[in-house]
């Protein structure tokens, strides 16, 4: 099996299994307030961790290219441009910055 | 409020869906391309969308992937990112009043953020049934995986210097999930910032994939230390403002 077939299983079992567990609980049980608090904090902390720094360390000739990306998404996001847009407009600024430099 | 026959509800529910299934077709697309950039083949990348069905996290493993992190610590931060959809399922499957374990087991299965928030937030309880949450999971899932499939056999077709460009989309993509997410909940700007610096810091001392699970599970811990969220009514009233 492919390294990348392994990660793919991998990952939909440790997605599914727990998605899959209040299914087996009929009943209204609740996790504890600041369980709950913790959970809905892990995507904020993950989004700010992937972000930062790969984005400077993510073209290693040009680290610049980068900045632009970061600093152009970031405007077009506060701008409330949907996601794939805030994506396509840190290529393009990547792109101009391999241009000019 | 009469909800009508399961074919009926099934239909609500797609339409319910199409909205949001369209938003999701590009961003598939995007990802089916950075999949084939890291070197995945696009049926690879069309079976993880499928058995994954979790977009931030599979943003994520392709992230990690370019950083050469191992498999091992790509599926640790997948868990942790995804373990939240224990919660939605907590609240929301006693709603539908499904029977069948093995139903309940499927609808439970390809819950998403954006299926839990329309599901618990429509003002048709048609939705809330067996029949209305796979209209509604199935028409996003479905989405999905034909953009996924469609950016990734397309990325061998782009020029070279746009293929050369695209992974720093990954960022771009990043950004646009997290700043709509932080106007939503501005106090979480807390989390992201400590995880980000918790990252930096660690990547100096530990290897790069234990470093961002170190930031996942530690930027987290600020959610209830400061009190952030975790109020599932709360954040449907922000949602339905939308």
């Amino acid at each position: 099996m492919s390294t990348e077939l392994i990660m793919v299983l991998g990952m939909s079992a440790v997605t599914m299994i727990p998605r899959a567990l209040p299914a087996l609980f009929a009943g209204r049980w609740q996790p504890p307030r600041k369980v709950r608090q913790w959970l809905d904090a892990v995507p904020y902390a993950a989004l700010g961790a992937l972000v930062f720094p790969g984005i400077i360390t993510s073209d290693i000739t040009h680290w610049q290219a980068g900045a632009a990306a970061g600093v152009a998404s970031l405007v077009a996001a506060l701008l409330r441009a949907p996601a794939f847009i805030c994506g396509a407009v840190a290529v393009g600024a990547a792109i101009v910055v391999r241009l000019i430099s | 409020m009469d909800s009508g026959s399961a074919f009926a509800r099934f239909g609500r529910g797609i339409r319910l869906a199409a909205p949001v299934g369209l938003t999701y077709i590009p961003v598939a697309f995007s990802l089916g391309l950075l999949a084939v950039r890291a070197g995945m083949s696009p049926w690879i990348a069309a079976l993880m969308s499928a058995i994954v069905f979790a977009g931030a996290s599979q943003f994520a493993a392709l992230a990690m992937m370019r950083a050469m992190t191992p498999t091992p610590e790509i599926v640790l931060a997948t868990l942790f990112i995804n373990l939240r959809h224990i919660v939605f399922n907590l609240a929301l499957l006693p709603k539908l009043g499904i029977r069948s374990l093995v139903m309940r087991t499927l609808v439970a299965m390809i819950m998403t953020d954006e299926a839990f928030t329309f599901g618990s937030l429509s003002t048709d309880a048609g939705i809330r049934t067996q029949a209305g949450m796979l209209g509604l999971s199935g028409t996003l899932w479905i989405c999905w995986n034909g953009g996924t499939l469609a950016g990734a056999l397309l990325t061998p077709t782009l020029p070279a210097l746009l293929n050369d460009s695209l992974g720093i989309m990954i960022y771009g993509l990043f950004l646009g999930l997290l700043v709509p997410a932080l106007k939503k909940l501005p106090k979480a700007v807390i989390i992201s910032a400590a995880a980000i610096a918790i990252h930096t810091v660690a990547r100096q001392f530990i290897p790069p994939g234990w470093a961002m699970v170190a930031a996942i599970l530690g930027g987290a811990t600020f959610g209830p230390l400061f009190n952030i969220g975790g109020d599932t009514d709360k954040a449907e009233q922000v949602a339905n403002v939308d």
